[in-house]
């Protein structure tokens, strides 16, 4: 009767190390090479618009779902609805321009390389060579 | 405003929302963006000759009792940037007002330019950014509540000021700081607390200055604003000039100060002074603001007024309570003469409504509870124990004489929140 109480270790682990990262991505001609979480966190949150070296950025959210859920809880700290809540503050005072959206995977990659100044976040780990990895996080 | 008319109202603002969307989805593919919020709220007291109102520049019934009019709003926002700097932005609000107006509706319209990344320049209409939640006071979906504090947000005349701002942002470690200069005028239309009448206010020369600091969970503010007030002088004002020139005595020099002083409010300076602290660390919000209001001569409500709010999420739950209030530093004006001889003391009485018509003085108790039912939308149900002095009942609609006593008022509201 132990089997039980393995199985249950073991799924628990499994769906630690099942569950897939979130990577903050852009175009591969950008120069910067990595963000720390809290650069990150600063252009998601509005208060920089521009990458270390000064270039605006153009940042990309997702559409509601597990994804976005995940990133704004593990990357930027808040819950969905303080995330939303901060946004339409900004949006509706006048102070920025919403946010883009791509829904989908493959619009998602369409956007960032038509501007190399785009960042973004998957659950997916592009090999492709006009996409690069800037932070990985790992929940 | 009476039911007819609210239902002409709504057609037209079906219609209107029907003309804004349609074309909204198809500027959307060419860069336009385009983003609106709502409430529909509904705020029922059971005061003989008295209203509640959320704004004091709304439209006023006293007789009213239970009314979708004070919290029910639609807002449309539509925004395109281009040439990678700049950015323009308009923002239409269909909510309760004394008239309804394009002009009137348009609470944003500007042009904004970003030449560097911390900077940022706004030209045309924006929101008077006086206090903590001037600049989305009417977006209820940000907010804890179901509405502002009354006693710090609803005598507030100037929502929008056409003019500039320049803001610069900058971050010192895990400090972001956030500093705004802005300038300019408006024009708010405010109606007398029995919605008899309605006078076009001027608020000219308007300066504000914020600095903000946001620091992990924290959220700090100061600021400082003034302009220069006038309003269009009510017809019995040339009346009591001719009692103060034609009748002797007490009469006539009553006359004559209350002329004098209804005169003199005219082009004065008011002041306003605020500082706020907010905590949010996702599960406690507390939510504190202090102001100050002044003027030399101004009819305009002035004094000290605050609220602290404290609230907690469980899950999709928030309850929350806050206290606020609002203490006037004005006297009351009482007359001392007998005017019943003469005929005249309607236009006393007049004179003395308006310079005591503008005083507040009130707190309030109130005990909340939001619901987060689906994302971007938010259902809030709040009760309201609110305590008012002997005549300074400004942000209430009432008949003149009604106010006469103090009051304690229960206000029950309930209201749907969204945001698209």
């Amino acid at each position: 009767m132990k089997i039980i109480p393995v199985l249950t270790i073991l799924i628990i682990l499994l769906a630690g190390v099942c569950r897939a990262d979130i990577f903050v991505v852009t175009h591969q001609d950008n120069p910067i090479r990595s963000l720390t979480k809290e650069q990150v966190r600063e252009l998601y949150l509005a208060r920089s618009h521009a990458f270390p070296d000064g270039e605006d950025a153009r940042v990309f959210d997702r559409t509601e779902g597990v994804l976005r859920t995940r990133f704004i809880e593990s990357v930027l700290d808040m819950r969905v609805r303080q995330f939303d809540a901060y946004w339409a503050r900004l949006i509706f005072a006048g102070r920025v321009l919403p946010l883009d959206i791509a829904d989908r995977e493959d619009e998602l990659l369409i956007r960032l390389k038509e501007d190399i100044h785009s960042i973004a976040y998957t659950d997916r780990l592009f090999e492709s060579e006009t996409i690069k990895t800037l932070l990985v996080v790992r929940e | 405003m009476p039911p007819t008319v609210w239902g002409d109202s709504l057609l037209v603002l079906c219609l209107l929302i029907m003309a804004l969307i349609a074309p909204a989805q198809a500027l959307a593919e060419k860069g336009f963006q385009y983003s609106g919020f709502g409430t529909l709220g509904l705020s029922v007291e059971k005061e003989e000759d008295l209203a509640f109102l959320r704004d004091s520049n709304q439209s006023k019934d006293p007789e009213k009792d239970g009314s979708l009019h004070p919290d029910s709003i639609l807002g449309m926002q539509f925004s395109s940037g281009f040439a990678s700097d700049w950015r323009a932005t308009a923002q239409f609000v269909y909510r309760d007002r004394p008239k309804q107006s394009l002009d009137q509706a348009t609470e944003l319209a500007f042009l904004g330019y970003r030449p560097m990344p911390d900077l940022d320049m706004r030209l045309g209409r924006m929101a008077v950014d006086m206090f903590q939640l001037s600049d989305y006071r009417r977006v209820d979906y940000v907010n804890l509540w179901v509405r502002p504090p009354t006693e710090v947000y609803a005598w507030i005349l100037p929502s929008s000021i056409d003019g500039a701002d320049i803001a610069y942002s900058f971050d010192h470690g895990p400090y972001f700081w956030r500093f705004k200069m802005q300038y300019g005028n408006t024009e708010p239309i405010l109606e007398f607390p029995d919605g008899s009448d309605s006078v076009k206010t001027e608020f000219n020369d308007f300066l504000v200055a914020t600095l903000t600091l946001d620091f992990d969970v924290w959220r700090a503010r100061v600021s400082y604003s003034e302009a220069t007030t006038a309003a269009s002088t009510p017809g019995f004002v040339a009346g009591l000039a001719q009692v103060g020139a034609f009748v002797p005595g007490p009469v006539g020099d009553e006359a004559t100060a209350l002329y004098n002083r209804l005169l003199s409010a005219s082009n004065r300076e008011v002041r306003y002074m605020q500082a706020s602290l907010g905590y949010d660390d996702g599960d406690w919000l507390i939510d504190t603001e202090f102001t100050r209001i002044a003027t030399s001569e101004a009819l305009v409500p002035t004094g000290v007024a605050g609220y602290v709010s404290v609230g907690r999420r469980f899950e999709k739950l928030t309850p929350y309570v806050v206290y606020s209030r609002i203490d006037s530093d004005q006297d009351l004006y009482v007359s001392t003469v007998d005017w019943s001889a003469t005929g005249f003391a309607p236009l006393r009485d007049a004179a003395i409504a308006t310079i005591n018509g503008v005083q507040i003085e009130q707190y309030t108790h109130s005990l909340g509870v939001r619901w987060d039912v689906m994302p971007k939308v938010a259902l809030k149900a709040q009760w309201d124990r609110t305590h008012i002095e002997s005549d300074k009942f400004a942000v209430w609609a009432h008949q003149n004489g009604a106010a006469s006593e103090d009051t304690t008022v229960d206000l029950f509201s309930v209201a749907l929140n969204f945001i698209f």
